[in-house]
């Protein structure tokens, strides 16, 4: 039973960003195990950091949209004509939360409703799309230890050099934290098409001392 | 440059000018501020009145419009500290107007240009001038607007968390009042791209924090301050660019590069205020009932991310 688990880019970000019932996987893997968590430095400043965050980007869609439906001709009591035309003519095309949004008005929108409700109910949609960003980050940092890799391994990593770089990098960090802390260590990640299938669970297990690659992506 | 050939020019004249007359009329302490506003006023003046033009640096900051006084050719005043309050006095120098470069023009227009300014301003606050500024000479309606939340909020018993003054009709409430001030502000963003357009997501997202702010009853203080903090980036960002006359090059180069500091500087202030409000706000049930399709947004977002690197 290893001692640590090693989180990939995709675990971290999909854990963070993602809605509950979306990252059930991810959850439940961290919330069974008593594990050391470890995540990469360069994973938290280049991803959890940057700006804006991918739930600021939705939500900065959704005030996007508020301020053309504000701009537009809509007002007061509007039917679902009003918010079939809403839904299809402001609604940007470039606009990071249009999937959210067209399944907001699909399914959300009763077939009377005053705009400045709607524009509230928007309101909350990016307020919470935030909250839960927020909250999930939190309780993720809270548990995990941010990993700086201080040794080479340009052996090691010429024999991993099958797998694109990205992973690679965290196959490094992973194998670093296990020659480091003596723990038995495995890696987490959602993208098991190049760290575990078609053999590379295997190249990455006979040369690193990582215990295990575990997959935790939502396979269809 | 000869010995005898004046270094101070028109403006200078204006700006010394404006101190010598203020002195006459009060001897009252001049602050910066004050003396920097009323150069504009007597600027604009001259070209409103007597379509004369004495290439005054000025540009519109915050609340309202100021000289650029590190683009006088020379020393015309001295700062002293001020008595009572922190900051400096300004006080003009003894001078003879040869000293100045003027034109025969320019003698008979700037004083009475300068006279006017003081006669109708020169007893009235900083405050007074600025509001004289935003109604009188704001470019857009989006300045005017915000400069008059601003007025709203600094009328207020701020301790007491008092009624707005002139709150609206049909027994609207402070919030809903201040809420309605927000809505007709974004109304009346300009729809422009360039500066304006690069700052309108921290705008929008400033807004929708500040009414965050008041949902949760934020004392009026730190809703007006954080209105402060957003104007002040507004201003380093875009409206110092976009409303000028007779800024040196060297000047716009020095805000350029302020400029990128300021936004990223205040684009972390505001996360960090947002993500305090956001702590205390009750999650609601929107985000549960769009759960599929915004986790396929994240999902794609997280795709191209990756995929970029």
């Amino acid at each position: 039973m290893p001692d640590a688990s090693f989180l990939d880019t995709g675990v971290v970000l999909g854990f963070c960003f993602r809605d509950d019932s979306h990252h059930y996987r991810c959850r439940q893997y961290l919330d069974e195990h008593e594990h050391d968590l470890f995540v990469s430095d360069h994973v938290v400043s280049e991803h959890l950091n940057r700006e804006p965050s991918l739930a600021e980007e939705i939500s900065d869609g959704i005030f996007d949209h508020i301020n053309r439906l504000r701009n537009s001709e809509f007002e007061g009591q509007l039917d679902s004509m009003d918010t079939s035309r809403i839904r299809q003519d402001l609604i940007g095309r470039y606009n990071d939360a249009g999937t959210t949004l067209h399944a907001f008005y699909s399914d959300e929108v009763p077939s009377f409703i005053l705009i400045d409700e709607l524009v509230g109910r928007l309101r909350d949609l990016a307020r919470d799309i935030e909250s839960n960003a927020i909250e999930n980050r939190k309780g993720l940092m809270d548990r995990t230890e941010v990993w700086e890799q201080e040794a080479e391994y340009s052996e090691l990593d010429d024999e991993l050099s099958a797998i694109p770089w990205d992973d690679r990098r965290i196959c490094l960090d992973a194998h670093d934290v296990a020659e480091t802390t003596g723990d038995m260590t495995e890696l987490a990640t959602t993208n098991p098409t190049d760290l575990v299938d078609n053999g590379y669970r295997e190249l990455i297990l006979s040369h690193t001392s990582l215990e295990d690659v575990v997959s935790l992506a939502n396979r269809s | 440059m000869p010995q005898d050939e004046p270094e101070l020019g028109e403006p200078e004249f204006l700006g010394w000018f404006l101190l010598k007359k203020l002195k006459e009329q009060s001897d009252d302490q001049i602050s910066r501020s004050k003396f920097l506003k009323l150069c504009c006023v007597a600027d604009r003046r001259l070209l409103d009145v007597y379509d004369y033009e004495v290439g005054l640096p000025r540009y519109w900051y915050m609340y309202g419009e100021l000289t650029n006084e590190h683009e006088f050719s020379g020393r015309f005043y001295n700062v002293p500290l001020a008595i009572g309050w922190d900051g400096q006095q300004y006080l003009p120098q003894e001078l003879h107007v040869s000293a100045f470069d003027v034109s025969e023009e320019g003698f008979e227009v700037i004083p009475d240009a300068v006279q006017w300014t003081v006669r109708e301003f020169g007893r009235e606050t900083v405050e007074e001038i600025k509001q004289h500024q935003y109604e009188e000479h704001a470019e857009n309606a989006f300045i005017r607007k915000y400069s008059e939340l601003r007025w709203l909020l600094s009328t207020i018993d701020l301790g007491e968390q008092e009624r707005l003054e002139n709150y609206g009709n049909g027994g609207e409430s402070n919030d809903e009042y201040l809420k309605r001030q927000l809505d007709e502000m974004m109304d009346a963003y300009p729809d422009e791209e360039g500066r304006y357009g690069d700052m309108k997501r921290v705008y929008l997202r400033w807004d929708d924090t500040i009414r965050l702010m008041v949902d949760q009853s934020v004392e009026y203080s730190r809703i007006a301050e954080f209105l402060d903090d957003f104007i002040e980036v507004l201003s380093k960002s875009v409206l110092r660019f976009v409303y000028n006359q007779h800024i040196s090059n060297e000047r716009l180069a020095e805000w350029e590069e302020d400029a990128a500091e300021e936004k990223s500087n205040f684009t972390s202030h505001l996360r960090d205020v947002r993500s305090e409000l956001l702590h205390d706000r009750s999650r609601t049930t929107e985000l549960d009932r769009v759960s599929d399709a915004y986790s396929q947004s994240v999902e794609e977002q997280i795709e191209q991310l990756l995929a970029r690197e």
